[in-house]
């Protein structure tokens, strides 16, 4: 990295038009996030009389006091 | 809090100058760190890790993960956010920040969130700056991804210190009459903290006016 680093920099008088074009050239578009597979869903089997779980998709953004058991963004 | 992380200008010059290199190579590749990290993804799905296992860097003392929720929520403009753990011992990942990111792969904030939607340890400032003392100029990231993530922590640690002040006095904020571990759990406590970040403004700030102090 040091190496490269030093090639692309040493030699390179750093601009405001240098630095505007390498974080304009880094301007990609992402892809859209798609919602998950429905292949991937969890199934859940719920035996006769068995109380239904609680929703929980995972979705942490919007705050609620309801359904925030879980945690969303955990490891 | 007992500590503070002040960089040297000499720091601060060669975490932008690293910066600069990794967004040129990027720029070569018309490519920018999410989209690196999402290269080999057929298809993007809300609420799923990438990777799954998470980046290790720094001597594996950090490691971060890319995800979207279906819902926008951090910031308006942001497509997905990293989540930023350190390991503060015994494989214990307490979790640091978050990096939001736009639809176009550029940093747009850092941010806390509250103890319960990571879940793990309570990561405390002192240990956080510590942990950042191990992403140092002789780290050999693999790739370009890490590289770029260690460097914009190296480099955004004065505002990571902000940003934990800011976190600790909403906690305390929201814990008269009760503890902090208890506010730590407060379901309707989301986001601690958050700090703007615009790389541009960044770079031009300490390498053009370093550059002009020089000549001057």
């Amino acid at each position: 990295m040091k190496s490269k680093q030093a090639r692309i920099i040493v030699g390179t008088a750093i601009s405001a038009a240098v630095i505007a074009v390498a974080v304009d050239h880094t301007r990609q578009r992402l892809p859209d996030p798609e919602k998950q597979l429905a292949s991937q869903q969890a199934v859940i089997i719920i035996d006769e009389g068995e109380e239904m779980p609680a929703e929980n998709n995972g979705d942490c953004g919007k705050p609620t006091t309801l359904g925030r058991q879980a945690s969303p963004c955990s490891l | 809090m007992s500590a503070q992380i002040k960089s040297s200008s000499k720091e601060r010059s060669y975490w932008c100058l690293k910066l600069l290199a990794l967004l040129q190579d990027m720029a070569t590749q018309n490519t920018n760190a999410v989209q690196q990290l999402l290269a080999d993804v057929d298809c993007l799905e809300v609420e799923r890790r990438y990777p799954e296992s998470g980046l290790l860097f720094a001597g594996r003392r950090w490691r971060a993960y890319y995800h979207c929720h279906e819902t926008v929520f951090m910031h308006p403009n942001e497509h997905g956010h990293f989540h930023i753990f350190t390991d503060i011992g015994d494989q214990h990942w307490a979790h640091a920040a978050g990096l939001s990111i736009d639809a176009e792969g550029q940093p747009l904030q850092w941010f806390t969130v509250n103890r319960w939607v990571t879940d793990g340890p309570w990561l405390d400032s002192d240990v956080f700056l510590k942990q950042l003392k191990y992403i140092t100029e002789n780290n050999e990231e693999e790739g370009l991804v890490t590289s770029w993530l260690a460097t914009l922590l190296a480099l955004y640690n004065d505002t990571l210190f902000d940003l934990f002040n800011s976190r600790d006095e909403k906690i305390r904020h929201h814990s008269t009459g009760c503890s902090e571990v208890v506010t730590q759990e407060n379901r309707d406590l989301y986001t601690l903290s958050t700090q703007s970040v615009h790389l541009q403004s960044k770079l031009e700030k300490h390498l053009l006016c370093d550059q002009g102090g020089v000549q001057g």
